[in-house]
């Protein structure tokens, strides 16, 4: 039987019919982009003095008080009137609920009003505080009305009194569900009564999790708390609803699991140079409830160190009396001296080879 | 000016190639590639002013086309998947092994394995596997960690073999045949 590399199977695919683009199209894209150059240059000199007119009118615009007050009030937006003297400030920021983005003005779903801002008043506030603003402070600009930067100096809200608006400059913009609505659709998936619920609302997903990287929307990450201090993540669309994925950990590549699920205590490694051979052991805790479910379903440990050119793999090792505490064994005889980082990763899968935790951690061979 | 133009279609004629690949492989559409590919470069043309240099030119052209694949496929999420009668293993008759795999692992079937894979597995087969762009280069383009990408790619090669019903040397197999 031919010993295939790992992705020696791509090589029909490499040489796939098609590969060859169609020289007309090549011709007709450069021409258009010769036309739009062609264009560009023209421009170019008028584009200056067009500019600055534009941005003297925005200005004119913007700071004329009567135009916008006509505006608000045919729209039926209320007196923009201070109610309540003791609101509470959130420094997190975190109680954003939802924001409707327009470019500038922004209404409350809960309440179903629309609050009126004075548009002017607004965009004052805003260029004069979001260069002085680092992520998650507040200035208070008067009496009732904080200016906030969340997530980055593109985002901030307004804070007039107890209810939150959002100010986005660049126009991200769409309506976002609820702190409740995320933790229902949560709750849908683990209807334990006995889980604890929070949610932390995410502009830039990316810097959340690294699964999250291609995620287009803010996200909401909602946690459950088990009695046992085991941890369910679900990261749901905030536009959408949809759950992108669910997890236990933010440690990078987690898949599956649960905090306190599978825990690794320690990594006992040793790399003899001499003879590239790498071997150690991974020290794991296990919870009642993992033990309970191995025992149930059955349970095999590898290990796989994943180094350049193939990642090596231990053979399967059936884990017949789970412990509180094991010892993972492994060892991997490297091939050359170039196989120096990688990371080591701990796979356990149950008797249909279906994975139920994986875990793994960085490693450099020197 | 002159100079500055024939920079930009050098750009052009470099990397048309490579882009026109990558969005293929990435969609299985002759049309749609070449629909990407005139976005991708205008997106280049349009941006190149502000290309400050910290990466690669190829690294950020690739990354622009990354993007525009992203967003393609984000607006027709609903991609046309051939019935799973297209993945259900054909016996050789021969029983041998390596002929089976040759036989079996035609292109087809591999650019419709990695289809399904969801986008992110894709464009690290794609850059990685097929395009042979190094871990380095191939996480720039990605913009994630070297050892996320070196992960992953295990990863997508895994699910793509599962797919495609291969063991782990590459050999198609009846894996729930009773």
């Amino acid at each position: 039987m031919k010993n295939m590399q790992n992705d020696d199977f791509l090589k029909p695919l490499k040489n796939r019919p098609g590969l060859k683009p169609r020289q007309e199209f090549k011709k007709e894209l450069a021409t258009k982009l010769e036309d739009m150059d062609k264009v560009r240059s023209r421009t170019r000199f008028i584009k200056g003095p067009v500019l600055l007119g534009v941005a003297i009118a925005l200005m004119f615009i913007l700071f004329s008080k009567d135009i916008w007050e006509q505006i608000l009030v045919e729209n039926g937006n209320r007196a923009n009137e201070p109610k309540q003297e003791n609101s509470t400030l959130n420094p997190s920021g975190q109680d954003i609920i939802m924001w409707n983005g327009q470019v500038y003005i922004f209404s409350k779903k809960i309440a179903g009003d629309e609050i009126g801002m004075k548009l002017g008043e607004i965009t004052k506030k805003v260029e004069e505080n979001k260069g002085n603003l680092k992520d998650g402070e507040a200035t208070l600009v008067d009496a009732g009305t904080m200016v906030y930067s969340v997530g980055n100096t593109k985002d901030i809200a307004v804070k007039k009194d107890d209810q939150w608006m959002m100010y986005q400059i660049y126009g991200m913009g769409g309506i976002y569900i609820t702190e409740e609505e995320a933790i229902v659709i949560s709750k849908k998936m683990s209807p334990d009564k006995e889980i604890s619920w929070e949610a932390h609302f995410y502009t830039d997903p990316a810097k959340v999790h690294d699964m999250l990287v291609d995620a287009p929307n803010p996200i909401w990450k909602v946690s459950g708390t088990y009695p046992l201090t085991n941890k369910v993540h679900y990261y749901i669309d905030a536009k959408t609803g949809d759950i992108i994925f669910s997890g236990e950990s933010e440690a990078e590549g987690f898949v599956g699991g649960n905090d306190g699920f599978v825990q690794i205590k320690q990594v006992n490694d040793q790399f003899d140079k001499a003879t590239n051979y790498y071997s150690g052991e991974i020290i794991i805790l296990l919870s009642e409830k993992a033990m309970t479910e191995f025992r149930k379903n059955g349970a095999s440990v590898k290990v796989i160190l994943s180094v350049e050119p193939d990642p090596l793999t231990t053979e399967p090792m059936v884990i017949p009396d789970p412990r509180d505490e094991m010892s993972i064994p492994f060892e991997f005889n490297l091939k050359s001296a170039e196989q120096k980082a990688g990371s080591l990763v701990l796979s356990i899968f149950d008797r249909n080879g279906v994975v139920i935790y994986e875990e793994l951690k960085g490693v450099i061979l020197e | 000016m002159e100079d500055g133009r024939d920079f930009h279609f050098d750009l052009y004629d470099r990397f048309f190639e490579d882009v026109y690949h990558y969005l293929l492989y990435f969609t299985n559409n002759q049309q749609e590639a070449e629909d990407l590919t005139q976005e991708t470069f205008i997106r280049v043309f349009k941006s190149y002013s502000n290309f400050q240099e910290h990466s690669k030119v190829k690294t950020w052209i690739f990354s622009i086309a990354k993007h525009v694949a992203i967003d393609h496929y984000r607006k027709n999420k609903w991609i046309s998947i051939l019935p799973d009668i297209s993945f259900l293993s054909r016996k050789s008759e021969i029983g041998n092994p390596e002929l089976e795999v040759e036989n079996l692992l035609d292109w087809e079937l591999l650019q419709e394995a990695l289809i399904k894979l969801k986008p992110h597995y894709r464009n690290v087969v794609i850059l990685r596997g097929l395009k042979e762009c190094s871990v380095k280069e191939t996480a720039e383009i990605l913009n994630c960690k070297e050892s996320k990408v070196k992960v992953d790619y295990h990863r997508a090669l895994k699910q793509l073999k599962d797919y495609l019903k291969l063991d782990e040397g590459g050999v198609r197999y009846e894996k729930y045949a009773k």
